[in-house]
């Protein structure tokens, strides 16, 4: 199957009789609804290496198709640094895209890391708000979105907590909506010589506030999220000033929550694992909102 | 009496606990659980929900056996197209079978093997799954009771090596190639048979793992010389015969098989964290393990890497 679609990477590319190459893995823990091969068409000396993802079955085609559009979709409005997606349809009623290989590693998470990147992220993700700059939203319509998202995951986890912050930190003004990234982190970030890519767009969304920055940076190290003098510098010319970044933190956290909570029901349903209650206890934003809230928590914080 | 699907050849000889039977005599043949334990799971899934007992199962290994999608990841070397019938020859606990019938509802999978527990398993999470494309029979490999040329694709993962363990008189090998041919009377000509299998030059045996009858570089050494072994200290016949890429091939090719493809699996066959063509099989192994024996593979030429790969995927076509 997946020479097939080598081969039609061939015939898509026109890269005459290329000899195909592969190495099939599964997506990680929450991404085991699709595969995520490499796969090198060799020509003589020379090589063309591409990342093909395949949704393990047909009932998965929503996430990569969702993905594979988003991808297209900022390539088109010129967002540099992005992988570039050749090719995409169907084998087997199964939905694949195949994108062009970043030969880069990921970034290993420290402070010196974190402070060298930070200007670039900031820049890369200037670029991409202002290319797709939607309009804004209101903070009563944000805190709704949560609340409803919250509602859903409500058998999974109570965080009516984080909708009183919201409403404490709410600001008076409109929140500016762009395209996010929606899931940046280290794991997304690739690194190749100075230059930085960034992958995974399965998270991504148009109309959204301008979280990405906020997601970074609670990966990284959620006690900035803390310390207004950095946080305020870090996501300057991002976020204005008047919006508190708790506020966008929390609703982009449930947001995520949300979203791969989505996809592990998902699964649940349509595939036969069956450790959900494990791997709800394994959701990453789950630990960072609550650390993030009880430390919010603490006497000092008063909104 | 029970409608039998049209695929199979005959009726079955009896129902044992709603599963179809075409042998009587009684072969237990789970590794990982002993009888008492596999009765208990098997009342406690129809009582209480397959899902729930599996997940409370201390044997961390068969819950990932039949619910980890992972396992099944060479469901991506060949193609399932809607409508198609598949096999699954020695369906153990159902984790290909359940995890083909759950995510292609087009497909018909015919679940075979020949333990009765395991098919009973099988056939509850069937119910409770309420998957309706999933047929479970009790049968051996020797004989298939399915019509000749009835399947587009076969798979025999991990069941090779041990067909001819419980059948006296005949030469081990002998017995694996009968198999081989009477999953090739199934197949339609152009259908497919994937075979996960261990290398017999694995370099996980030429490091002193023991093999499938718990002898150290039993499958690195002659036949002959290990069958000899087998007999005066395990007081047994060698008969779980593993064998090298060439011999895999030679035995394919006696059975009738042609456009026979090698793909390497890693950590093995049975979760694969990986599988690549023949020609990435150092590639491959360079890039998922950084210590032990594995590292030092970087210095050797993909020819012999791939010599000793652990495991085998086969692709072989009618």
């Amino acid at each position: 199957m997946i020479e097939e679609i080598g081969r039609r990477l061939i015939e898509d590319l026109r890269l005459g009789n290329g000899t195909i190459r592969f190495i099939i893995r599964p997506g990680s823990e929450y991404g085991k609804f699709k595969t995520e091969s490499i796969l090198t068409i060799m020509k003589g000396e020379k090589s063309e290496t591409f990342l093909v993802k395949v949704g393990i079955c047909p009932a998965f085609t929503g996430e990569l198709q969702k993905e594979a559009s988003n991808l297209l979709r900022l390539e088109r409005l010129g967002i540099l640094r992005i992988p570039s997606v050749v090719s995409s349809g169907y084998v087997d009623e199964r939905y694949y895209f195949a994108e062009r290989f970043i030969p880069a590693s990921q970034i290993i998470i420290s402070r010196s890391s974190f402070n060298i990147i930070l200007p670039e992220v900031r820049k890369w993700l200037g670029e991409l708000y202002v290319k797709t700059l939607f309009g804004h939203i209101s903070s009563d319509a944000l805190i709704k979105k949560t609340v409803n998202r919250l509602e859903s995951i409500s058998e999974f986890f109570d965080f009516a907590q984080a909708i009183y912050v919201m409403e404490a930190t709410k600001p008076a003004i409109d929140v500016p909506t762009a395209t996010i990234h929606g899931n940046l982190n280290n794991e997304n970030i690739l690194i190749h010589g100075s230059e930085l890519f960034y992958t995974d767009f399965g998270f991504a969304s148009d109309s959204e506030p301008p979280v990405d920055i906020l997601d970074m940076i609670i990966h990284f190290n959620p006690n900035l999220l803390l310390d207004k003098h950095i946080l305020n510098t870090a996501v300057s010319e991002l976020i204005p000033n008047s919006i508190d970044p708790i506020f966008l933190s929390i609703y982009s956290l449930i947001r995520r929550l949300h979203l791969r909570i989505e996809i592990l029901k998902k699964m649940y349903d349509q595939l036969l694992i069956s450790n959900l209650e494990t791997m709800l206890t394994e959701v990453r934003e789950a630990g960072l909102l609550k650390d993030l809230l009880s430390k919010l928590n603490r006497p000092r914080h008063n909104f | 009496m029970e409608e039998v699907d049209e695929a199979f050849s005959s009726r079955p000889l009896v129902y044992v606990e709603g599963i179809a039977s075409y042998v009587i005599e009684e072969d237990y043949f789970f590794r990982e659980l002993d009888i008492c334990r596999v009765w208990n799971l098997i009342e406690l899934a129809k009582h209480e929900g397959w899902k729930k007992v599996v997940l409370s199962l201390r044997n961390r290994l068969v819950t990932q056996y039949i619910t980890d999608p992972s396992r099944s990841l060479f469901l991506n070397l060949v193609k399932i197209k809607s409508g198609c019938k598949v096999l699954d020859l020695g369906a153990g606990w159902g984790s290909v079978s359940l995890q083909i019938a759950k995510r292609f509802p087009d497909v018909k999978v015919y679940a075979l093997d020949k333990t009765l527990e395991g098919l009973i398993f099988l056939n509850i999470v069937k119910e409770q799954e309420n998957l309706k494309n999933i047929m479970v029979a009790r049968c051996t490999a020797e004989k298939i009771p399915l019509l000749d040329s009835s399947i587009d694709v076969a798979y025999m993962i991990g069941v090779l090596e041990w067909v001819a363990t419980n059948i006296d008189g005949q030469s081990p090998r002998h017995i694996q190639v009968n198999v081989l041919r009477e999953v090739r009377r199934t197949l339609n000509m152009g259908g497919k048979l994937i075979i996960g299998i261990e290398n017999r030059f694995g370099y996980q045996y030429l490091a002193g793992k023991p093999e499938h009858s718990g002898i150290r570089y039993g499958s690195v050494l002659p036949t002959k010389l290990i069958n000899l072994y087998s007999k005066r200290v395990l007081h047994k016949e060698y008969r779980t015969l593993i064998y090298s890429r060439d011999g895999y091939k030679k035995l394919l090719l006696e059975a009738g098989y042609k456009n026979i493809q090698f793909f390497g699996a890693y950590p093995n066959y049975r979760f694969p964290v990986m599988i690549c063509d023949e020609n990435s099989i150092k590639h491959m192994i360079r890039s998922s393990s950084k210590k032990g024996l594995s590292k030092l593979l970087r210095y050797l030429p993909n020819a012999l890497v791939k010599k000793i790969v652990p495991s085998y995927f086969i692709v072989a076509e009618k």
